[in-house]
């Protein structure tokens, strides 16, 4: 009688737990992908991705392209997040606090949380026109030649950023910052100053002529759960340390992590 | 949404029939947006069977998977349900696998093929609304301005649905420019007033649909609905056009209720649940 129960519950729960298995490999790629590709790697057969395929699309996780019969991950799964979003107390205070800091600078303000690829944008707010540069929200973001990178790099535990480092050089290449390429002692010497100062700054070193900074929103124990961070091309505005914009920054963003986050 | 399949003995069975493993996954599904959508903090056991109308036992091996899938969490405290952080990082992948002008363009092609009417797509820019989109195809004259244009904020049915439900800040600026100009805005063939203006736009956020009769080109009358995405902000303007000897299309219009039902579903796949910011 246990077995037949044991075996009830591991039928009800496989498929959830085979759907969401298809779902989650989705959701690492940028774009949409084939059915074969996703076969390949969710590691099972076409035909049984197809299936789970069609019930992920009944409920609206995920949408097939009319033209080119790929998938992509759909407006439910964006409903799922955003509900999770309302949880998180630090997260539903966010709007107010980017439009706070986009009106006091006229500046692209984002703020990106962590997640088990690296650093994603998630929340947004436009700079001045003529808009050049921007943000998407769910953008992953470069370890080492972001701001933001640098400053969860600086803030996370080493076991929750090495994985993404690695993958990030996997082919050798080397941080760079300030126009410098770094090894690994170099690199993590930049990170605990980073760490010591509290913020982090980006200076051409993604694109020449783009300057920003990130300061962290800390929890009581001093984690890190938000990145908040202004972007300028124009030499005109100085996100510099010690500039009036980064003072600003800090202050704001300070007042809110002592008035927000969560203990 | 959720089917009560606790009377089928055949679900039993799992995963074994194509038709079952399918079911099981979005009965899972449907529970997790269930929780997503809950303004509850967190739920027991006990209410998610209530509103799912299922037993607790099988809501409880659903919550089995789901936490083992990282979607949901269980509070050991209380013994609770909600959604997990995990969802958040799935959403954010969603959004930006999200391209927003090929939704659109989905959309307005249905709504075309639905009410032969011109049926267009806008965003906002520095200049103003402009037109992305178009879907046009069955009606023989092409009416409206060519992809690219900016149309003034005041006169047409776009620029008002952005006056009503987009950023003010940049929409003030444009606005003060077109009163100002030499042939400022008219209503209904009146030259208007700004008081007018922000009565009207008043009026275009009670209902939800802006509609204009002859004040920008006479003739041409259009109605237009604002998208919103997952932030609850207004994002896109879908509107409709036809000359005015062909039909009368006010707020109360089959085709009104054919746009809004276009830019509710357009809104809902760019993640909009209907909660504004």
């Amino acid at each position: 009688m246990r077995t037949s129960t044991t075996r009830e519950r591991q039928h009800g729960v496989q498929s959830v737990e085979i759907g969401l298995h298809v779902l989650k490999a989705m959701a690492r790629f940028p774009r949409s992908i084939g059915l074969g590709e996703l076969a390949k790697i969710a590691d099972m057969p076409a035909s049984k991705v197809h299936r789970y395929l069609v019930s992920l699309c009944r409920v609206g996780m995920v949408r097939q392209h009319p033209q080119s019969g790929r998938y992509s991950l759909s407006w439910a799964t964006i409903q799922l997040g955003a509900g999770a979003q309302r949880r998180v107390p630090h997260l539903t205070k966010l709007a107010p606090l980017l439009q706070d800091l986009h009106r006091r600078s006229h500046l692209l303000v984002a703020a990106a949380i962590w997640t088990s690829r690296g650093p994603a944008i998630i929340r947004r707010a436009e700079g001045e026109y003529p808009q050049i540069i921007d943000t998407r929200v769910g953008s992953l973001l470069g370890l080492t030649s972001t701001s933001i990178g640098r400053l969860f790099a600086a803030f996370n535990p080493s076991a929750l950023t090495n994985p993404v480092f690695d993958v990030e050089f996997a082919d050798g290449r080397r941080p760079l910052v300030d126009g410098r390429k770094m090894d690994r002692a170099q690199w993590n010497e930049y990170v605990a100053q980073v760490r010591a100062e509290g913020v982090a700054y980006q200076q051409d070193d993604l694109i020449v002529g783009l300057q920003a900074i990130a300061v962290p929103v800390l929890d009581n124990d001093g984690r890190i759960l938000l990145s908040i961070s202004m972007l300028s091309l124009t030499r005109n505005i100085s996100l510099a340390a010690g500039s009036e914009m980064a003072s600003m920054l800090i202050k704001v963003v300070g007042d809110f992590s002592r008035d927000n986050a969560a203990a | 949404m959720i089917t009560n399949l606790d009377s089928n003995p055949a679900d039993s069975n799992g995963d074994r029939s194509s038709q079952q493993g399918v079911q099981a996954l979005e009965i899972g599904l449907e529970l997790a947006l269930l929780m997503a959508s809950a303004n509850d903090a967190e739920l027991p056991l006990s209410e998610i069977a209530r509103r799912a109308k299922m037993s607790t036992s099988k809501i409880h091996r659903y919550m089995v998977s789901l936490s083992r899938a990282g979607i949901i969490q269980q509070n050991f405290t209380t013994g609770h349900y909600s959604i997990a952080p995990f969802a958040i990082e799935l959403g954010l992948m969603a959004q930006s696998q999200l391209d927003p002008i090929a939704a659109a363009e989905t959309v307005i092609e249905r709504l075309h093929a639905k009410i032969r009417l011109p049926v267009a797509a806008s965003i906002w820019t520095s200049n103003g609304p402009v037109i992305v989109r178009r879907a046009e195809l069955q009606y023989p004259l092409i009416i409206g301005t060519a992809i690219g244009t900016a149309l003034p904020v005041a006169t047409s049915s776009i620029g008002r649905i952005f006056a009503a439900f987009g950023r003010s800040d940049e929409i003030d600026r444009l606005l003060d420019q077109e009163f100002l100009s030499k042939s400022p805005p008219t209503l209904h063939g009146q030259k208007m007033t700004k008081v007018a203006f922000k009565r009207l736009i008043r009026e275009v956020r009670e209902i939800g649909i802006a509609s204009q009769q002859g004040d920008l080109i006479l003739g041409l009358q259009a109605i237009a609905a604002p998208v919103f995405d997952a932030e609850g902000r207004m994002v896109m303007c879908l509107s409709v056009v036809a000359l005015d000897a062909e039909k009368h299309f006010g707020p109360e219009s089959s085709e009104a209720l054919a746009l809004r039902e276009a830019s509710s579903e357009l809104s809902r796949n760019l993640g909009y649940s209907g909660q504004g910011e």
